[in-house]
């Protein structure tokens, strides 16, 4: 039982090594240029960030937009679409290196913030910031200033200021001559966001994260999830109250997929994976899938 | 199939599609040459 | 499942681990420590999904950034290089020695890039005769830069550096960058990122009125 958080831990940890495998970049403060460069990994980092060896799908996504309307953003869509399809919000749980740093930032033993239907409020801010700072400043700017303008990256992303912005102006001086208000507002956020991971859990996954607002919106049809066998169900509400994000259900928008909530069902009615069918002859039509 | 399964399957067909026509017209090259320069501003530094 | 369903977890942890360290050294490769040349670390970086050519073993020996604050650039010669024009033609840097040199790095993707260059044809304008101003496109293909030329109107010289051999020459994982050449040829003065046009018209014209009154 105390050996599935392991895996998943160890798989964060993975993830982030090998988003970051260029380690020689942080020292020197170089990017790396190879070709795996063109690839998008699924969680968030930034490619700015000199270890890192592959694109971020947020970056690619605003800068593919801002080609509008002469190029349309299909290969960052169509790669979003496929590992939406596919994992969806598991990226969150298991892939996303800025999700297992502010997992490890909730380790602080400080009070803590408890969600509540505030929260739950707040959880819509993240569709919000999708829309404007992704999508329509990025087409916006291009279509009317005729230059790229990846809102995000620019104003918002802390995943950018903690593995580009910090690490190459600490890695090279001469880009402190460069430092203005931008980086100052930009380290703000930063600081702001993890401290407040502190205090409460991935309080940018559930307020923020425009790649998790997006992932969610594949909760309904993707393939790899956390799962109710609703022929075991007996409604008891354990795992909502148990789940540290916002759900109203298991494996809704706001589920990360970290599976913390199989530990609590009295009848072991969660699982994860695909889909468990079940088969009653009488029934019509055959098979059915078994699920809340 | 079910009605979800039909739903999956069509947003598949798509995504792959989509993947596909994108790194037909490039859409790879442009992501590299974008990761692999610094734009200070881009990211948030000046 | 208890040691034993426990040890092989941990035994798959450690492989997963273990592979990504092997990624990362790989990647790294076996180079030196030594932070002054930061030369060619691409190379070492990606052995099979190389990217930069042979053009880096012609580079001269220009240290890049080393550990103070000013650029190292400022009172070295500038590299001479020949580009292919977008439009067709060359140009070689050093066929303009003699006048002040306006070098800049951009690309079409970079929003500050794009931004400040409404100045460089006002620029000429102000200079005429004794300015040789060149825009050295780092990356990308020709029909990609000559859309946002003509888009914009621009007939200042666009040298296309597509394989970035150019760019190696000197330090442009950053841009914009400019580099103000002297009439002497020694570099008079970078500049890093931009601020619109108007403020790096500014700036820019500070900088080449300090290099003409060089001579």
């Amino acid at each position: 039982m105390g050996d599935r958080p392991l895996k998943r831990r160890l798989i964060q940890l993975a993830s982030a090594l090998i988003y970051n495998a260029n380690m020689a970049g942080f020292g020197k403060g170089e990017l790396y240029r190879g070709a795996t460069k063109g690839l998008c990994v699924p969680g968030l980092n930034c490619y700015s960030c000199p270890g890192a060896v592959a694109a971020c799908p947020l970056g690619s996504l605003q800068n593919a937009l801002s080609r509008l309307p002469r190029k349309a953003p299909l290969y960052v869509a169509g790669f979003l679409v496929l590992v939406g399809l596919t994992l969806g919000r598991v990226v969150c749980g298991f892939a996303c290196p800025f999700g297992l740093i502010q997992e490890l930032l909730h380790k602080i033993p400080t009070p803590k913030i408890r969600k509540s239907r505030w929260t739950r409020y707040l959880s819509w801010l993240k569709y919000g910031i999708l829309a404007v700072f992704v999508v329509a400043i990025p087409v916006w700017y291009a279509w009317t200033e005729g230059y790229p303008l990846p809102a995000f990256c620019k104003y918002i992303c802390p995943a950018g200021t903690l593995e580009g912005g910090w690490s190459l102006v600490a890695a090279r001086p001469e880009y402190r001559g460069v430092v203005g208000g931008l980086f100052g507002w930009k380290s703000a956020v930063c600081i702001a966001v993890l401290v407040g991971c502190v205090f409460c859990y991935r309080a940018f996954c559930r307020f923020l994260c425009p790649l998790g607002a997006i992932y969610s919106l594949f909760a309904r049809v993707a393939l790899v999830a956390v799962r109710v066998d609703k022929r075991l169900c007996c409604e008891c509400g354990l795992c909502v109250e148990r789940c540290k994000m916002d759900v109203r259900r298991v494996g809704d928008r706001e589920c990360i997929h970290c599976g913390e909530c199989r530990a609590v069902c009295p009848k072991n009615a969660i699982y994860f994976g695909r889909e468990k069918r079940i088969c009653q002859p009488a029934e019509e039509n055959g098979c059915s899938v078994s699920e809340r | 199939m079910t009605r979800k399964n039909a739903a999956r399957l069509l947003i598949a067909a798509a995504g792959v599609l989509a993947l596909a026509a994108g790194i037909l017209q490039g859409d790879m090259q442009d992501t590299m040459r974008k990761a692999v320069r610094l734009c200070l501003e881009c990211v948030g530094i000046g | 499942m208890s040691t034993s369903g426990r040890k092989r977890l941990l035994r798959i942890g450690a492989l997963i681990l273990a592979a990504a360290l092997c990624l990362g050294l790989a990647a790294c490769g076996g180079h030196e420590d030594v932070p002054e040349t930061e030369k060619t670390p691409e190379t070492e970086a990606a052995p099979e999904a190389e990217k930069e050519p042979a053009p880096e073993e012609e580079q001269e020996e220009e240290p890049e950034e080393e550990e103070e604050p000013e650029d190292d650039l400022v009172g070295q010669r500038y590299s001479d290089f020949t580009g292919q024009l977008l439009g067709g033609g060359e140009f070689t840097l050093s066929e303009h020695e003699g006048k002040v040199i306006l070098l800049n790095f951009w690309a079409s993707w970079c929003g500050p890039c794009v931004r400040e260059m409404p100045a460089f044809p006002r620029l000429i304008e102000k200079y005429g005769d004794s300015l040789a101003l060149v825009a050295v496109d780092l990356d990308e293909d020709a029909q990609t830069v000559a859309d946002f030329i003509e888009e914009n109107g621009y007939d200042f010289p666009v040298v296309l550096d597509t394989d970035g051999a150019i760019g190696q020459l000197y330090p442009t994982m950053a841009i914009p960058y400019t580099v103000i050449i002297a009439p002497d040829g020694t570099i008079a003065a970078t500049s890093l990122g931009a601020n619109g046009a108007d403020e790096m018209f500014e700036h820019y014209s500070e900088a080449i009125d300090a290099a003409l009154g060089q001579e």
